[in-house]
């Protein structure tokens, strides 16, 4: 009988110590897959993140590339080589030691053709990857990119592992990915659950955490709970331990609960906008667009629709973003009787039904969004004001899988997307370059200035210059009211108040990053 | 009855065929380009056109049909176009989640169903059959989310007794905490249709010659009424029961996702919106079979509870 009673107090002492050893996290939605470099998708990229590491991290202000498993480089005066220093003390979970062959194998991997990269760009237009040493990587770029450091610090660029590429084959990224992060792939079921493992060996973490290693935690299992009620409900029961997808609805009750904390990631660059066809005639004109942008209220949707969990957004690039140009501050000023007199200017007309019309074209411009998030609710909004100065914006939600092919068919005047970047340089290069129509660059703006300012912002050798025409990009399509502006989105991380030393961290939304510094 | 079984078997075969050929025309109709999903939403278009070439989408229907029922034959179920993983995995690993769950509540809604719609036709008029009509009513009125959302809450979340965020592992590994709720969620629902199919059946035995036999042979009520009555009532409570049984295994999309159980209705939906056309076709595949071979045991069953079928 006390022999029985042991064994079982025994049993409960090891479960409660193996579930203390493990970290529980939920998120709303899978990746297809967890191969980096295959992808642009935001949930394959958090957990990449965990699990493999990139040469330069992103220190907290979303700005500053620090030393990672590269910790130190130099750049030639041209811009164009990049000599890294490779820490030599770092090895994957597997065990097999880092070197420059992972680094250069990485690379060749992301800007072979067959791989089909989607963010291969952001590795720069590479000539040549050298490596005289077993620690040092030689990085020649056929022309200058000023954001490549900041660039390297995303998922896209982390280092793989050639064997485990290899051996995976077309199950890489699938049934596991070696890294040489924090954590280890441990075992993936899709739309269930991932699990990672500590990586014991792993003692190089980046500055900007207090412990370099390893992670507190023997286990990480996050598990995909698609319903928002279902997370709420989880989380206030102490279910979970941590969450960066708490439905934005319930971020004040969850703020209320005694049991929770909630953290905001800040800075966060996350704009929500709604852009304009600048082929499609109805919206060719610049005072239409202004029109559009100015007559609605930012603040009031900002409070009423996102419960004060975004801020208004007035200008296309967030204020606390890396070469953010203030001239842009002002251009968009909301007044609604300016935008009627715009609207009188371009020629619309009020009609009898109150819709505005031109040469028997009524202006009901088509806005397509994905039915997913705030956008629905945003756009109904919008619609709501923008009737008030005659415009009828005819809504067609689609759901989000089909909403991308549905957009390349560039039947539309205005479509919403809600936008992650890193910095200014960042957003404007992927949308507003003519070599990006018809995606992302969906406005089809083709503007020879524009891309002249680009592509000198990209090969700028100085801060100062680089600056200065991504700022004069972001004047030109601000002023052309490009896009309306609508909401900068914050981002909440939600874990229970046993959890210490979470911080939400902005790089590409939702991300834990590396979690060095969670205890419990 | 083997030849009866052959025969079904026999015609089940086109019918797969059928219902695999309807459905991938059918998915050429929904406008998503798995290309654009596997490559993300800021892919640029020459890399969403080199992955269609890839994948083989640029080639006629027809082709791809045909393809793909040439790879069916030989046991290859293809690869998922936006995970790259084995269909056969996938599927593997959905059927259990899917069958324990379609199991939990059955053993839920099949006796408690049966006992009320025997009990409210025993007393009907009275009391009780009014509540267990009443209940019925609202069962099979309200949706299944709401009962899940009721469950979740109350016992979830306030009383914290079980738990509802997706499965914890096998029942015979620990994992029968976690199928509960889901299970109930699913049972409570399907108690209703078969109370009340139940009570109606069995009121109309009750009339009948052999009732008043038994109870004439001076037999106990409750024999009367389980051997006899609700044994020959049965015939269109098995049919609804297997209709249900098979809805069950790909339609309860709506309990899988608010559980996050990882059963074949998720996998199927989620498949069928991204395009992902092997593993849709894969998971329609086995719910088609197993729809039939559903069928085909309610069909053993018939004979079983009345042998006159088989003469015919």
């Amino acid at each position: 009988m006390i022999r029985t009673a042991l064994s079982a107090a025994l049993a409960l002492c090891v479960t409660a110590s193996a579930s203390a050893q493990t970290l529980t996290m939920m998120k709303a939605i899978d990746a297809p897959h967890y191969d980096a470099q295959r992808t642009t998708w935001g949930p394959t990229s958090d957990i990449v993140n965990m699990f493999q590491d990139t040469l330069v991290a992103l220190d907290w202000d979303g700005r500053t590339p620090v030393p990672y498993l590269a910790k130190s480089w130099t750049v030639s005066p041209d811009g164009k080589t990049y000599v890294f220093k490779l820490r030599d003390d770092v090895s994957f979970c597997s065990g097999k030691k880092f070197t420059a062959e992972d680094v250069i194998y990485s690379f060749k991997r992301l800007k072979d053709p067959a791989l089909k990269g989607p963010f291969a760009w952001r590795a720069g237009t590479i000539k040549e990857l050298r490596a005289p040493d077993p620690y040092t990587v030689e990085y020649e770029l056929e022309e200058p990119f000023s954001e490549l450091l900041l660039q390297l610090t995303m998922f896209t660029n982390v280092i793989h592992n050639k064997e485990s590429v290899e051996t995976l084959g077309k199950d890489y990224g699938i049934k596991g990915a070696d890294g040489t992060g924090p954590w280890c792939f441990d075992n993936w079921q899709p739309r269930t659950e991932i699990v990672l493992k500590r990586h014991d060996a792993y003692k190089w973490g980046p500055s900007m955490y207090k412990n370099k290693g390893p992670v507190k935690f023997e286990k990480l299992v996050i598990k995909i709970v698609p319903e928002d009620s279902s997370r709420v409900a989880a989380m206030m029961a102490g279910q979970f331990d941590i969450t960066h997808q708490f439905p934005a609805q319930f971020i004040a009750q969850a703020k209320g609960a005694p049991m929770l904390t909630v953290t905001e990631a800040k800075p966060n660059f996350q704009l929500l906008y709604f852009g304009f066809k600048t082929t499609r005639p109805m919206v060719a004109d610049r005072r239409v667009r202004e029109a559009m942008s100015i007559a609605i209220n930012r603040a009031e949707i900002a409070k009423g629709i996102l419960l004060g969990n975004a801020d208004p957004a007035f200008t296309v690039v967030d204020p606390d973003a890396l070469d953010f140009d203030a001239s842009t501050n002002g251009v968009v000023k909301e007044d609604i009787e300016r935008a009627k007199t715009l609207l009188d200017e371009a020629g619309w007309k009020l009609g009898s039904d109150g819709i505005r019309e031109k040469d028997g074209v009524k202006l009901q411009p088509k806005v397509y969004y994905t039915q997913a998030g705030n956008t629905p609710r945003v756009a109904e909004a919008i619609q709501g004001y923008l009737r008030r100065i005659g415009v009828q914006w005819q809504l067609q939600p689609w759901d989000s899988t089909i909403a991308p092919a549905k957009m390349a068919e560039q039947d539309y005047e205005i479509w919403s997307v809600t936008v992650p970047y890193l910095s200014a340089g960042d957003l404007m290069n992927i949308y507003f370059d003519s070599r990006n129509i018809p995606t992302p660059n969906r406005m089809n703006w083709k503007d020879a200035e524009t891309d002249e300012w680009l592509k000198k912002g990209r090969s700028a050798l100085t801060e100062a210059d680089r600056t200065k025409y991504y700022g004069l990009v972001q004047q030109k399509v601000t002023r052309e009211h490009l896009w309306i502006p609508v909401l900068n989105i914050n981002m909440h991380q939600v874990a229970n108040k046993k959890i210490a030393g979470a911080r939400p961290h902005m790089i590409y939304q939702n991300t834990f990053y590396k979690g060095l510094d969670v205890t419990r | 009855m083997g030849q009866q079984i052959v025969h079904r078997l026999l015609i089940s075969f086109p019918a797969l065929l059928g219902v695999l050929f309807l459905c991938f025309c059918l998915l050429q109709v929904v406008p998503a380009d798995p290309a654009m999903i596997i490559a993300g939403p800021d892919a640029k278009a020459e890399t969403i056109a080199a992955i269609r070439l890839e994948l083989g989408l640029d080639r006629s229907i027809p082709i791809q049909f045909f393809e793909y029922i040439l790879r069916v034959l030989r046991g290859d179920l293809g690869r998922s176009i936006i995970s790259n993983r084995e269909v056969s995995e996938e599927l593997a690993m959905t059927i259990g989640p899917t069958v324990e769950l379609m199991l939990g509540a059955m053993l839920i809604a099949v006796p408690s169903g049966l006992a009320l719609g025997t009990l409210a036709a025993v007393n009907r008029g009275r009391l009780a059959d009014r509540v267990i009509m009443a209940c019925s009513v609202a069962g099979v009125s309200m949706p299944v989310f709401f009962i899940g959302l009721i469950l979740i809450q109350f016992v979830g979340y306030k009383w914290a007794l079980l738990p509802f965020t997706g499965r914890t592992g096998p029942i015979w590994d620990g994992g029968l905490p976690s199928l509960i709720l889901p299970a109930a969620t699913l049972g409570l629902v399907l108690i209703g249709p078969i109370a009340r199919l139940t009570r109606t059946a069995v009121l109309e035995v009750l009339g009948a010659d052999f009732v008043r036999t038994a109870r004439a042979k001076g037999l106990r009520e409750t024999v009367v009424i389980i051997h006899h009555a609700l044994r020959n009532a049965m015939i269109p409570v098995v049919t609804l029961i297997g209709l249900q049984a098979a809805f069950l295994l790909g339609g309860a999309v709506v309990t899988e996702t608010m559980f996050s159980w990882p059963g074949v209705g998720r996998l199927a939906v989620g498949a069928i919106v991204s395009s992902d056309f092997p593993t849709a076709q894969g998971a329609i595949m086995i719910l088609a079979i197993a729809f039939l071979s559903i069928n085909l045991l309610v069909d053993v069953l018939y004979v079983y509870l009345d042998p006159r079928v088989q003469r015919r």
